[in-house]
């Protein structure tokens, strides 16, 4: 599961309003308004005064502020008692807290099967 | 051959002697012996590089500060020529490079490693560092006058209109690469094609003391709050005419184009650069 305050390289702090892509091969947090789509290759946290209108991807994602737009994660979603999210989940697992809003399909990929030798 | 540029600059005629006397015993020691040239207001670096370079010189070894070395930078302008850099006074870039005092750079150029840097180019003036604008980087009376800082409303496309974005902010710092590496060791490396943008945001006046060291040395990345962005080009639209800064030197205004041109300088290097 992804870690709320891991290392981010990318920070769009509070009062700061981003439209458009925003790409980062490192670990992304977002406290300020995004529209548009945001993609890493690492993990994602969305701070809880945070409100993005966009499609989400990366490898992990921590979600406590407002999300309209469908999430993609390899890994783990994590969404937390603030958040309030109105679109579709993909990830390999998922966690839900107590009290968040989610209003959306949730689609849960298989984990790829480990190859065993001799096989 | 090399060709060696001199930039007396700010230093005391007693002191450029002592500079000069250990420059040509350091080039005879390790034998890159060449022409030494001083810059004067008749002979500007522009002029000795355009001589240098019709005869025939390879190599030109910036003699002088940060600002020395940039001006050669500019005035190479992308042309096939190795640059060297010996530093006579405080020198964030001899640094970064590894370089020590001008024996030890003058045995750095004999060793001749050679790496390719990324430059910053402000509205095509090039740079090795950082670019700075609002609070940071600069002297401050006191603290009073860090806590009246002005607020101002930044608007900035980057990578081409790829995104757009717009805060509040005192102060931001573009950096290519800097002294001071951070925890996050992705930072600030003029290696790999991408300019670190910082921004710090309005603080309150106890933040402001607390974090008066990073704010006036620009670590941004150090105070909560501030936003981190990485990208290869940027123009900032708004406000207008706010001065961009390098090495508290004002170089231009807004509106402007700060973009990245990867591995656009080849440079010698020590081994204990810090990239």
């Amino acid at each position: 599961m992804a870690k709320p305050e891991t290392n981010p390289e990318t920070i769009v702090a509070a009062g700061m309003r981003i439209e458009g892509e925003l790409k980062s091969s490192g670990n992304i947090r977002i406290d300020g308004i995004v529209s548009g789509k945001i993609h890493t290759s690492q993990d994602l946290m969305v701070g809880p005064n945070a409100q993005i209108d966009a499609d989400l991807i990366a490898d992990n994602a921590v979600i406590a502020g407002v999300v309209k737009g469908n999430i993609t994660a390899k890994g783990s979603v994590l969404i937390l008692e603030t958040a309030k999210i109105l679109g579709n989940i993909s990830c390999l697992s998922l966690g839900i807290k107590e009290g968040a809003y989610f209003s959306g399909a949730c689609r849960m990929n298989e984990p790829k099967p480990t190859a065993t030798n001799g096989q | 051959m090399y060709y060696y540029i001199v930039d007396p600059g700010k230093i005391s005629q007693r002191d450029f002697e002592r500079v000069q006397n250990q420059l040509y015993s350091s080039v005879s020691e390790y034998k890159i012996a060449g022409e030494i040239a001083r810059v004067t207001t008749l002979r500007t670096i522009p002029q000795l590089v355009e001589g240098a370079l019709t005869r025939g010189y390879k190599t030109i070894v910036a003699v002088g500060g940060d600002d020395t070395l940039h001006d050669l930078i500019n005035a190479v302008a992308g042309r096939e020529v190795g640059i060297g850099f010996i530093p006579i006074i405080a020198s964030e870039v001899g640094q970064i490079l590894g370089l020590g005092d001008i024996p030890h750079s003058a045995k750095t150029i004999a060793i001749r490693r050679i790496e390719e840097m990324d430059l910053i180019y402000i509205n095509h003036n090039a740079i090795i560092t950082s670019v700075a604008f609002g609070a940071g980087m600069q002297a401050y009376s006191s603290i009073f006058e860090l806590w009246r800082l002005p607020t101002f409303q930044i608007d900035f496309s980057a990578d081409n209109n790829e995104f757009r974005g717009t805060t509040q902010a005192i102060g931001g710092v573009v950096i290519n690469s800097r002294l001071k590496k951070p925890d996050n060791q992705k930072l600030f490396n003029p290696t790999d094609g991408i300019l670190d943008v910082l921004l710090l945001p309005k603080l309150s006046k106890f933040q402001t003391l607390k974090f008066r060291i990073d704010i006036l040395k620009g670590n941004f990345e150090k105070i909560p709050g501030s936003s981190i962005i990485h990208v290869r080009q940027l123009q900032i639209s708004a406000p207008e005419g706010l001065p961009l800064r390098v090495s508290n030197k004002i170089i231009t205004r807004t509106p402007a184009t700060i973009e990245v041109k990867p591995k656009a300088l080849k440079i010698i290097v020590g081994k204990e650069r810090k990239f």
